[in-house]
């Protein structure tokens, strides 16, 4: 298990190079000349020449790259063209709301997916199963960006019961944080909770035609130690794999719903980032969102062995 | 004759289907006493199989429905009961063993987790009882190492000893019935002798009533006391072991026979064993009268129009056929 994991980490090493090259590559072919960017609308050609030196810009390409990564991996991320603050601060000031969006999304959608693709596939055929697989194409068609403004007007223009947009940190208080979280998580995780809900439905489906099933039943066993030791347990693989590949949709989604409901998080921070083109923070947080898919790619592989002792690392 | 354990009356189970209803088993009456094995011997499709689950209410529901008759558990009516009280019975009571070793355990499921939850489903014993019981249980259908077996993993063992785990699971709470869905046809012939020998054995040293479901009448004669032959989903005969094999009286059973390659009446040079014609006819619209006719050399009109009736041609034989009457011209 341990070599494996270490197996992994190295062969992520290409793939976030790769990654970096790309990413480096951004400032590059775009075709706004970064030099000219930091100097300002204002600048003179000469002051732009004088940045561009100042910059290293116009040394060749592979020289460039290369102290570029050179300070990523020290964790020097480099500075905001924007406001001059080190790349890696800024994303720390904006972290805990995506991560809390994130956090709260998946939980929310896994715990209410996972029993209603159980309840549909025992109950296949039936209307309990048409009911659940259809609000599950209804969730999975909507956008993001609808079923926000759909809730707010709902839940916080008309009934005023949760805050039509903005964020609270946790520091503030339990309540307020919750609360301002409710609609966000909702409205993204619906499109995520219909994936896994069909996801599991059609695995336990197969699942429940099988032979040791019928054993279960013959033994005398009771339906629910049937479905969530027997069934749901061999399910787990294709379900957890799809929540992964949800988790990786999701960082799509959060720039869209932190947009919908002004929250101050990654995404906000990737949109102005790109509107203003400044290439530091576009690159530092590519960066951090491919290895955070990559790390969680590793950590759906090894929970396989977890639930089925034939895979082992 | 005492009163059998488990008694069938008229057992009709049919399958709702699309196309039509499929009357998969069909008015069948067979009854089994205390440690006695009776075999239910006919090709694929004929009813077999759905005559096991329906004993254990385990057809494939909503397509597959028992739609007439009684089951009887020692006089109590099994299709009367609840599904909850069902369950009381199911791996208890009666307890069943499948023909698929390789998928009828649950491989992400240890050994021994898939043994202690039977028994503690139906004794209330501690973990730890539970546990002990289940190594002996191991122990009793000759696993070596059974507190090594209890850790692993079905994956982790061959075919004849997930038969043997399945034998030990199902004689795990002393059941009434044990019934044995074709329990040696996946496996290799000489681990079917091992496990044949290991049913037998335990059958009769925990006096248990047998059901054994197959398609080989070398396994009937083997283990068996009683043999039916169904075909069609209907008995067409039912006789004692040695009188059926020394007798046989329906066209189909001698079929059978006659397709058995035998060691002493060897064949001659480039002779073929012989066949049964055909195939088993759809159980959807069956045919008017002897379902077997389409295939029977011996049909004449009144097999086709007129459905034979269970007689009683010798002491506990029964045949359906209307030809029985002069069995030595028919068998020839």
């Amino acid at each position: 298990m341990l070599a494996y994991t270490l197996k992994r980490l190295a062969a992520a090493v290409p793939v976030m190079l790769i990654v970096a090259i790309i990413t480096f590559m951004l400032m590059h072919i775009g075709s706004v000349d970064p030099a000219s960017r930091i100097a300002g609308e204002l600048a003179t050609p000469e002051e732009v020449e004088k940045i561009r030196i100042a910059m290293g810009l116009d040394r060749p390409l592979l020289h460039q790259f290369v102290s570029w990564f050179g300070q990523v991996l020290s964790g020097d991320f480099g500075t905001s063209i924007l406001n001059r603050m080190p790349v890696l601060d800024l994303v720390g000031q904006r972290i805990e709301p995506t991560l809390s969006i994130a956090l709260f999304t998946i939980v929310f959608a896994v715990a209410l997916a996972v029993p209603m693709g159980v309840l549909a596939a025992w109950n296949a055929g039936t209307w309990v199963d048409h009911l659940i697989m259809a609000l599950a194409v209804i969730a999975f068609s909507m956008p993001v960006f609808l079923v926000g403004y759909l809730l707010i007007y709902q839940f916080s223009i008309e009934l005023r019961l949760l805050p039509v947009q903005g964020y609270k940190p946790l520091a503030g208080g339990v309540g307020p944080y919750l609360r301002h979280l409710v609609l966000p998580v909702v409205s993204l995780g619906l499109v995520f909770l219909a994936l896994i809900a069909r996801m599991t439905r059609a695995t336990m489906l197969e699942v429940l035609n099988q032979d040791y099933i019928r054993t279960a039943r013959a033994k005398g066993l009771g339906n629910t130690r049937i479905l969530v030791l027997h069934a749901l347990k061999n399910a787990a693989n294709p379900i957890v794999t799809t929540i992964g590949f949800g988790i990786a949709a999701l960082i799509g989604g959060v720039v869209v719903t932190e947009t919908v409901f002004a929250i101050p998080g990654i995404g906000r921070l990737t949109i102005d980032a790109v509107i203003r083109r400044d290439f530091p923070v576009i690159q530092g947080v590519i960066l951090l969102f491919s290895a955070a898919y990559v790390l969680i790619n590793l950590a759906i592989d090894l929970s396989y062995a977890l639930f089925d002792p034939r895979i082992r690392y | 004759m005492e009163t059998p354990i488990l008694q069938i009356d008229d057992l009709s189970t049919h399958f709702f289907t699309r196309d039509g209803v499929v009357r998969a088993v069909d008015n069948l009456t067979c009854h089994v006493g205390a440690g006695e094995a009776l075999g239910i011997v006919g090709e694929s499709g004929c009813g077999k199989s759905v005559t096991s689950l329906s004993v254990m209410r385990l057809v494939q529901s909503p397509s597959g429905r028992i739609v007439n008759g009684a089951i009887r558990l020692q006089g109590r009516d099994l299709l009367a009961l609840s599904e909850k009280e069902m369950r009381e019975i199911r791996g208890n009571e009666i307890s069943m063993i499948f023909q698929e070793p390789m998928t009828s355990l649950n491989p992400v499921l240890s050994i021994g987790c898939q043994l202690i939850e039977t028994i503690r489903r139906h004794r209330g014993v501690s973990g730890k009882e539970a546990w002990q019981r289940a190594v002996d249980m191991l122990r009793l259908v000759q696993i070596p190492e059974p507190d090594q077996r209890m850790r692993e993993y079905p994956h982790q063992l061959s075919g004849g000893m997930r038969q043997r785990i399945m034998i030990a699971m199902a004689f795990a709470c002393d059941p009434k019935v044990l019934i044995a869905d074709e329990p040696t046809t996946a496996l290799d012939v000489t681990i079917q002798a091992q496990i044949l020998a290991l049913m037998s054995d335990l059958q009769k040293r925990l006096g248990t009533a047998v059901v054994l479901i197959t398609h080989d009448l070398g396994v009937v004669a083997e283990t068996c006391q009683r043999v039916i032959v169904m075909y069609a989903g209907r008995k067409v005969e039912e006789a004692d072991v040695g009188d059926l094999f020394d007798r046989p009286r329906h066209p189909y059973t001698k079929g059978l026979m006659a397709s058995m390659p035998h060691l002493h009446r060897g064949l001659g040079n480039g002779q073929r064993l012989k066949e049964i014609p055909g195939m088993v006819p759809s159980l959807l619209d069956p045919p008017p009268g002897c379902r077997f006719a389409g295939r029977c050399a011996h049909a004449t009109a009144l097999c086709t129009t007129e459905e034979p009736p269970l007689t009683e041609t010798g002491p506990r034989h029964w045949v359906a056929c209307w030809h029985t009457g002069a069995p030595a011209e028919v068998a020839q």
